[in-house]
């Protein structure tokens, strides 16, 4: 049996787009012989009660693991920092960077992860704006684009070139955001 | 207490395991600030009409490092396209993606489900494929899920060596994709 389905939209409809400020983004550079080290690390920001809005991870050309947290910062951030500070070991177990506050701008679509120009939808707009990406993932219906501090309006701004973002979402400055059901 | 429930204490549920079809994937690095060549890809291969399932994307020192997936089915086409990029380039210039792009075969997604946003989930998975020497070429969130792109021969040891880090439901067994949506028009 064939199903087809077929999306006729001149521009691509969302469930929502959210925007959020004063996030804080954390690259962790590291050999790949690192890696265990690095999870654990990461298994122990649990005991300091955080929560990761995204992470993503990848290999870089020098064979470096680049691996993102983007994380809300609270009471806590001092705790957080220590830990991932500590995990370095002087550099010899990697290094890691800090941009903090930066935004976030969130979208999720129907069958986003089946579709395609989604992912170009949404990076295209960014690059012809000069909009610096610091972070993005495209994965399930999920679509995250980490933006430098102010810039997630202008960001908004260009996706309703690709996008229709005629509803829903909002500005917010951290609190948990709600599960895809 | 018996270490079997001690054990299993310290499992984290979970609501399931994905495995997707076969897949391709690619590694593109911005070579200078003004490098553009990622975009003019996706523009490209969207025109292909073609789905990446996966996408992300990372920067260090102003240069981003950006990794996306396609079906094994699609690849020669991905391939073809990005020769024409190559190909199009003027007389004596450098090809466009040379030196940008690295290619990976036969890569499936597991995809683990609710995360919960819990750093002990991600940080623990992490450890254990690790220590089971199986490389993660890339992972990103959703709003939901954690997707890890590995080998695709290595899914299912994958799956068994995450066994003592989550607790799945009874008689639960990675779902496979039993049929492929593919968009065939905007």
């Amino acid at each position: 049996m064939e199903t087809i389905a077929v999306y006729w939209e001149p521009k691509i409809r969302v469930y929502g787009v959210s925007t959020f400020a004063g996030l804080s983004l954390y690259t962790l550079i590291f050999p790949a012989g690192q890696l265990a080290h690095w999870g654990g690390l990461i298994a122990s920001l649990a005991e300091a009660g955080t929560g990761f809005r995204l992470v993503n991870q990848q290999v870089q050309a020098t064979g470096e693991i680049i691996l993102q947290l983007l994380l809300q910062p609270d009471e806590r951030h001092r705790e957080i920092g220590r830990i991932i500070a500590g995990g370095c070991e002087n550099g010899r177990a990697g290094i890691c960077r800090l941009q903090s506050p930066v935004d976030l701008v969130y979208m999720h679509g129907p069958h986003f992860q089946d579709r395609y120009g989604i992912a170009e939808a949404a990076i295209t707009p960014l690059t012809k704006a000069e909009i610096p990406l610091l972070a993005a993932g495209c994965t399930g219906t999920s679509i995250y684009l980490v933006v430098p501090e102010g810039c997630a309006g202008k960001a908004v701004a260009c996706l309703g070139a690709t996008f229709v973002l005629d509803g829903g979402g909002g500005r917010r400055s951290g609190g948990a955001d709600d599960d895809e059901k | 207490m018996d270490s079997n429930l001690l054990a299993e204490e310290q499992r984290i549920a979970i609501g399931g395991i994905r495995f997707s079809v076969e897949l391709v994937h690619y590694r593109h690095r911005q070579l200078s600030p003004d490098d553009r060549s990622l975009a003019d890809l996706l523009h490209l291969v969207a025109g292909r009409r073609i789905n990446l399932p996966f996408f992300c994307s990372g920067r260090t020192d102003g240069l981003a490092t950006s990794s996306f997936c396609v079906a094994a089915a699609d690849a020669l086409e991905v391939d073809a396209t990005l020769a024409a990029m190559d190909g199009g380039r003027g007389a004596g210039d450098a090809p466009p993606l040379a030196g940008r792009l690295a290619k990976t075969e036969r890569v499936g997604t597991l995809t683990i489900f609710p995360h919960r946003h819990s750093p002990a989930l991600l940080g623990r998975v992490i450890v254990s494929l690790a220590g089971a020497q199986i490389a993660i070429h890339s992972l990103c969130t959703s709003i939901s899920a954690l997707s890890l792109n590995i080998d695709f021969d290595l899914l299912e040891r994958a799956a068994a060596t995450l066994q003592p880090v989550v607790s799945l439901p009874e008689h639960h067994a990675p779902f496979r994709p039993e049929f492929a949506i593919r968009q065939i028009e905007r």
